[in-house]
């Protein structure tokens, strides 16, 4: 059987095969909890916001005209979703929360104590499990989804140079930990 | 000797520099070799972030959501049948409304103002009747009550 997409599903669905809506579950499940678990970092509170996100796109599938991909569509509402989960619990994490004007600068404690060498992977998780929810989406959406900056712009509700902003941000933060590090022997 | 920063570093990685920018770096970091780390180092941060893993969602996904949506489902569904339910009977009670307003229509006559409704020229016989077949069945149980 061909590969079904997005609108080939979309249209199945609204035609009343209501179980076909899994196969764009399937489509977008995996990334879409990525997104989400690291803007929240908490792995209960992923999951529940994830299944919201399906429910809610189901539900506003009658809405989606087509304009733009699904993809784009349906991550502004998992970035909405999310963000609005944020804003439940926004006390527990605005410590968390950096402000657009502020750099990323995340210190490594025992960079230069512990005497071993972190991996560069272990220092990449370090500076995910740390990002802000908007950088964290920004990350995820280039990387993972290989959104282009226009798109993810579209999703975030904001402009071009401020997802630019985040998204080097985030780099120059892994690079100073990399440095910090000592790993930069390894490109010479 | 003119030093490169990390905004252009991170423009080199997107491919925001114009052919003859970029060959001008490029012949800078062959001889300065500060610059070069410090575009390597970028360039090290931004290939980590490409191998960043995918986060598996829960297994039980798919069937939590569907169960979720048929949930959904129902209520409208009901919703919906009420609503038709409620529009039929509207329509059948106007339809009989306006059925007995045409058949008291055809017995006025325009040119004298009598009222709406001239009840001299309705036939009530029926109404006789089921009087009198109301007081002959009332008879049979109730004797005593019914005049002679």
């Amino acid at each position: 059987m061909a590969k079904l997409d997005d609108l080939e599903i979309i249209e199945s669905v609204r035609r009343g095969n209501v179980s076909d809506y899994s196969l764009l579950i399937d489509r977008y499940k995996h990334k879409a909890f990525s997104m989400i678990f690291r803007m929240l970092k908490n792995r209960m509170d992923a999951e529940e916001v994830l299944q919201d996100c399906f429910v809610k796109a189901y539900n506003n599938l009658k809405s989606f005209k087509g304009d733009s991909l699904f993809s784009t569509w349906f991550y502004r509402i998992v970035y909405n979703t999310t963000l609005s989960r944020i804003g439940m619990k926004k006390r527990q994490i605005e410590e968390m929360m950096l402000s657009i004007g502020e750099e990323l600068d995340f210190e490594d404690p025992d960079a230069d104590t512990s005497g071993r060498k972190k991996e560069e992977k272990e220092l990449l998780n370090r500076v995910i499990e740390k990002l802000p929810p908007n950088y964290a989406a920004v990350i995820n959406l280039f990387y993972l989804e290989e959104m282009s900056c226009e798109e993810i712009s579209v999703i975030l509700n904001t402009g071009v140079p401020n997802v630019k902003v985040l998204l080097h941000r985030s780099r120059n933060a892994l690079k100073k930990l990399i440095k910090e590090n000592n790993l930069e022997d390894e490109l010479r | 000797m003119k030093h490169y920063n990390d905004e252009f570093f991170n423009k080199m990685i997107d491919g925001e520099v114009d052919d003859s920018t970029r060959r001008e770096f490029l012949h800078h970091i062959s001889e300065c070799k500060n610059c070069e780390l410090e575009y390597l180092l970028l360039q090290k941060a931004h290939n980590s972030f490409q191998k960043i893993q995918i986060e598996e969602a829960p297994p039980t996904l798919n069937m939590m959501v569907l169960k979720r949506i048929s949930r959904v489902v129902k209520p409208s569904e009901g919703g919906k049948k009420f609503f038709i339910g409620m529009l039929i009977g509207l329509t059948t009670m106007l339809l009989i409304l306006f059925g007995y307003a045409f058949e008291v229509g055809k017995t006025l006559d325009p040119k004298d103002q009598k009222p709406l409704i001239d009840f001299s020229k309705i036939d009530l016989s029926f109404l006789q009747e089921f009087l009198n077949s109301f007081k002959s069945f009332s008879a049979v149980f109730t004797p005593n009550l019914v005049e002679p």
